[in-house]
């Protein structure tokens, strides 16, 4: 796929690719989703390769790429193995992307160095029990205190690296108002108020999730993200890393859904030719449709990605991109099961896994249903 | 439930809800797939349900074939636990059903009686011709040979007796039913990891040059090969109990996802009454609600003698169609507690995709309809 990329970034992706081909054996990817252990061996590798910084500017170390790097790392990650392309995100996005886009001066500074290197681990803390699709609905407080820090209490769940992270950006309630009341601090795990369990999920196993629990953690104002003045700016901070998200979020689901389709194509051509000419022709057919879908969605979410570079309006493509292509992704994925046959729900094959992990692309990260309200609001609904 | 039942059918189903509330509540259900065994207690006492007799005739110590009734019970089974559905369902549909349809009387007289007490455990070996799966057989010195394999059956590794099919290596396209028992030499069962029915004792049973005896073969001793008419009811008979299974496991994804829509509040409403999510849920409900009947249309044909295997064939395509959208659609309704293990409804999408995977040949049905219609070979 080469279309509308410029040759540096097919140069990125090809490097990608080969990284893949070379770092990342299907064993390894296998043995991820049984242990179900964040892979710290690999994302060290990944940090020698550089990825850790593709998308941090030169001054800080990094390779200075954008949201359109992010998205070729994650699709080619997801076609060997979804669950990295999280694990990576606790850097790219979750640090990378969020200190780069809201952070002061100083805490760039300080951290998109370490970051770029692969040395931080960042997390996202806005989802919390009662609210998941109803994000604004958050209930973590932070109370000034006389020493003019801020104690946070509450908790959040469904962490992506919760288990990991050195830093939780924490969305935490700052002042009665539903959107400008929310403040988000950059938590430092290490304090003794910080626990959490982890989450047992079907699929994306390796990209530790976890139930976070803050009890009277203490955090200066300089912690707060994008320093003193982004007191109550939280909810604006996260809109605007919103697009790029779901950008990264269509692009796992292109990665899934390619390499379904692809071990679909080869399980037909590796059996015996059909005894009658052209009896077939329904798996066929079904493989079309696969095949024009999937390049439908890609086509979606590269286009949009090229308005968000050039910094165009796109809320309503990057929505369009999320439920698009996640929703194609799974189709994608249970209709090669079926192809499949037995090899589909054979646990020593990966076609199972794509359809675990593909079905959290149409719920994270905004719903399909959440998506599609956005949608049918900027068409002025 | 189907207000179509008999009051009879309806008792059956009451008892077969009573024991699953007592003795296989949810948490036992996940457990058990977790780990991926069914503990033999609860194995007896589901025996003692006395289900197996609805498969046999009166003569053989059952109390009637009764194909809507051994056909509800596993739909219902399968809302809570489709492995015990599918222990049942073997054994009624996959055996006792054969062995009636085409035994001889000898045949009949030593298995029946024991099916009838659910004391034979089966397995129901069909190779998925789909995927190139066959086993063949050919005569040998006084018996028989066969030689080849299937994947992905379920209850392998637990039964005594297996019920397999195979073609004549001279005159492929004509089927023949052999009871195998699994002490045999000659014949290997291989467990398998598979994606859902993890305590159904799935695995891969393979022939090789295995020799079995003349009374292994059921029906006709000279060519071995039953009548397509007896092959089509005997696949027509496997149709209906994957059907069956498939509207169980829909019908629990769907009850499992309603209780969390009504319960489950975000911006101040419970999440059901959003239209978007109401629309989901109805129209999972009616699509069950049609599988069902479909289901139950096809089963009164085969209690009344009448043709069944195209109404099978269809409540099959429409039920596992269903139990897969059911299954999806109810891990998006609960969002991200769907995506846990430690809620339910990712093990109704593991065990719809094993019923679509592993038992639902599309092609095979498409040609069974297909041929009804007039447009098939």
């Amino acid at each position: 796929m080469s279309g509308g990329l410029s040759r540096e970034q097919n140069g990125f992706r090809e490097r990608v690719r080969s990284f893949v081909t070379n770092e990342i054996s299907q064993a390894r990817a296998d043995e991820l989703d049984r242990s179900d252990s964040f892979p710290h061996d690999i994302m060290q590798k990944m940090a020698q390769q550089g990825l850790t910084g593709v998308n941090v500017p030169v001054q800080y170390g990094g390779e200075g790429g954008g949201d359109l790097e992010v998205m070729i790392l994650c699709e080619e990650l997801s076609r060997r193995c979804p669950a990295l392309s999280w694990t990576l995100g606790n850097v790219i996005l979750y640090g990378n992307n969020i200190i780069g886009v809201n952070g002061s001066d100083q805490q760039r500074e300080r951290f998109l160095p370490a970051l770029a290197k692969g040395q931080l681990l960042f997390a996202f803390g806005l989802t919390e029990p009662d609210a998941g699709s109803d994000a604004a609905n958050i209930d973590t407080q932070a109370e000034c205190d006389a020493n003019n820090q801020w104690i946070v209490n509450g908790s959040k769940t469904f962490i992506t690296g919760g288990t990991v992270a050195n830093y939780v950006v924490t969305f935490a309630r700052t002042a009665p108002s539903r959107y400008k009341g929310i403040t988000a601090f950059l938590v430092d795990t290490r304090d003794t108020g910080f626990s959490f369990s982890k989450i047992h999920k079907l699929g994306f196993r390796g990209s530790d999730t976890a139930t976070l629990y803050y009890d009277q953690i203490p955090v200066p104002a300089d912690m707060i993200l994008g320093g003193p003045e982004g007191l109550n700016q939280g909810w604006g901070q996260m809109v605007r890393l919103l697009n790029g998200e779901r950008l990264s979020l269509a692009a796992c689901s292109l990665g899934i859904g390619q390499a379904a389709f692809d071990a679909a194509l080869d399980h037909v051509r590796q059996l015996p030719p059909p005894a009658v000419a052209g009896s077939r022709q329904s798996v066929e057919h079904r493989l079309a449709e696969m095949a024009a879908r999937l390049e439908a969605a890609r086509a979606l979410a590269y286009q949009t990605a090229w308005m968000h570079t050039n910094r165009m309006e796109c809320v309503r493509e990057t929505s369009m991109s999320k439920f698009f292509c996640s929703e194609t992704a799974k189709q994608i994925a249970a209709g090669a099961m079926a192809i499949m046959g037995p090899d589909g729900c054979d646990m020593a094959l990966a076609a199972q896994r794509r359809l675990r992990d593909v079905l959290i692309l149409s719920i994270g990260g905004g719903t399909s249903q959440i998506q599609k309200n956005i949608v049918a609001k900027t068409l002025g609904l | 439930m189907d207000e179509t039942l008999s009051r009879e059918h309806k008792m059956v189903l009451d008892a077969v809800r009573y024991w699953l509330k007592k003795q296989c509540p949810r948490t036992e259900a996940m457990a058990w797939d977790e780990s991926g065994q069914l503990p033999p207690a609860t194995l007896e006492s589901f025996m003692e349900l006395d289900l197996w007799a609805m498969g046999v005739d009166e003569a053989y110590g059952g109390t009637g074939r009764d194909w809507l009734g051994a056909g509800v019970v596993v739909e219902t089974l399968a809302e809570m636990d489709p492995v015990l559905a599918g222990i049942y369902a073997s054994d009624v549909f996959g055996a006792a059903a054969v062995i009636a349809e085409i035994g001889n009387d000898h045949q009949k007289s030593i298995w029946l009686p024991q099916l009838a007490e659910g004391k034979l455990a089966t397995a129901r070996v069909k190779p998925n011709r789909e995927v190139a799966e066959i086993i063949r057989f050919h005569p040998g010195e006084r018996g028989w040979i066969l030689n080849g394999s299937a994947r992905q059956v379920a209850n392998a590794r637990r039964a005594q007796l297996l019920v397999v099919e195979a073609v004549s290596d001279i005159a492929p396209e004509t089927n023949s039913f052999f009871l195998v028992s699994t002490t045999d030499k000659g014949l290997t069962i291989t467990p398998s990891e598979t994606l859902g029915y993890r305590s159904a004792g799935i695995g891969s049973v393979a022939f090789k040059d295995t020799f079995l005896p003349p009374e292994a073969l059921l029906g006709k001793p000279v060519t071995g090969s039953v009548s397509t008419k007896a092959a089509a009811r005997i696949h027509g008979f496997a149709d209906l109990a994957t059907a069956a299974q498939a509207v169980g496991i829909a019908q629990g994804a769907l009850d499992y996802a309603l209780a969390h829509a009504r319960s489950r509040v975000q911006f101040n409403q419970p999440i059901g009454r959003f239209p978007a999510l109401r629309e989901k849920l109805v129209d999972l409900s009616t699509a069950i609600r049609a599988a069902r009947l479909m289901m139950h249309a096809a089963a009164s044909r085969a209690n009344a003698s009448r043709k069944f295997e195209t109404e099978a064939a269809q409540a099959l395509l429409m039920a596992s169609a269903t139990a897969e959208k059911a299954a999806l659609d109810g891990i998006q309704i609960l969002g991200g507690y769907g995506y846990t293990l430690e809620y339910d409804a990712q093990r109704y999408l593991r065990n719809a995709m094993q019923l679509v995977c592993s038992a639902t040949e599309t092609s095979a049905l498409n040609e069974t309809i297909g041929r009804t219609l007039g447009v098939a070979p």
